[in-house]
């Protein structure tokens, strides 16, 4: 395998977990924390909605750093896709693909279903508000929840912190209902 | 430039998650139909080597780069 070939192969789990654990404790060494969802709360403050709820009126320019993090996340993801990565799809069990071929979705073709997530998708009435009410109920849930995964299962599971387990257990009761129950009746 | 560190994380940080393949819509499918053990590889691994860093961090009161103690808050329940 030459080192090209190394590099653009998807990572190992525990090599992921192991960059994750890495992300987390760099944040804590700058003095923030790991806590991506924040971001929604600071860029509705930072739009001035302060004067029309109390939850958005705070100093939001203390936590510019993290929408610095945000941004280069997106960037990140840019030069992974771009530049670190074969055109292989992800290769996801053959039970996967069977179950959700009877739903109606295509084997994978790279990381994300056409059927879902395509500009042809978004310009169809069910893509449109499978999308549109999709991000609103997580923007909604994660700061009702007060984290997501970064803020809950990474940064308040590792402090032992007890509403961080109750959400997380949140969040996966929330997915199960989606996939086994919910998901039929949409597609 | 006191950006710059964050920037840089956050780099790392949407490598990681595109690499890990953690966010792919499949591969979280196929966590929820508990049909591999990718995804609880991943999140296991960084909230075990989580849980023992902020351990390590708290009983020997490590200080960040500022020189502040690294504190750690409480969510609200």
């Amino acid at each position: 395998m030459t080192l090209a070939e190394f590099i653009v192969q998807p990572w190992s789990w525990w090599f992921s977990g192991l960059m994750i654990a890495a992300i987390m404790f760099s944040l804590l060494y700058f003095g923030q924390t790991f806590g991506f969802s924040s971001n929604l709360r600071t860029i509705c403050a930072a739009a001035g909605l302060g004067k029309k709820a109390k939850f958005f009126s705070f100093n939001w320019k203390s936590q510019a750093w993290n929408l610095v993090f945000l941004i280069g996340a997106i960037l990140g993801g840019f030069i992974a896709r771009e530049f670190l990565s074969n055109d292989e799809p992800v290769k996801i069990a053959a039970e996967t693909i069977s179950d959700l071929g009877k739903l109606g979705f295509a084997a994978p073709n790279g990381l994300q279903p056409e059927e879902l997530f395509s500009l042809q998708s978004l310009f169809t009435w069910k893509g449109f508000l499978v999308l549109s009410v999709g991000g609103l109920l997580v923007g909604f849930g994660a700061r009702y929840a007060g984290g997501c995964t970064s803020g809950h299962a990474i940064s308040g599971l590792s402090d032992l912190q007890v509403p961080s387990l109750i959400a997380v257990a949140g969040f996966f009761i929330g997915g199960l209902i989606m996939t086994f129950f919910i998901f039929p009746l949409i597609f | 430039m006191k950006f710059l560190k964050f920037l840089l994380v956050g780099i790392v940080f949407g490598i990681v998650m595109t690499k890990s393949e953690a966010l792919s819509w499949f591969r979280i499918q196929e966590m929820f139909r508990f049909q591999a053990f990718h995804m609880y590889g991943i999140i296991g691994t960084a909230v075990i080597l989580g849980v023992t860093g902020v351990a390590l961090i708290k009983k020997f009161r490590i200080r960040d780069f500022h020189g502040n103690p690294i504190t750690f808050h409480p969510k609200e329940k």
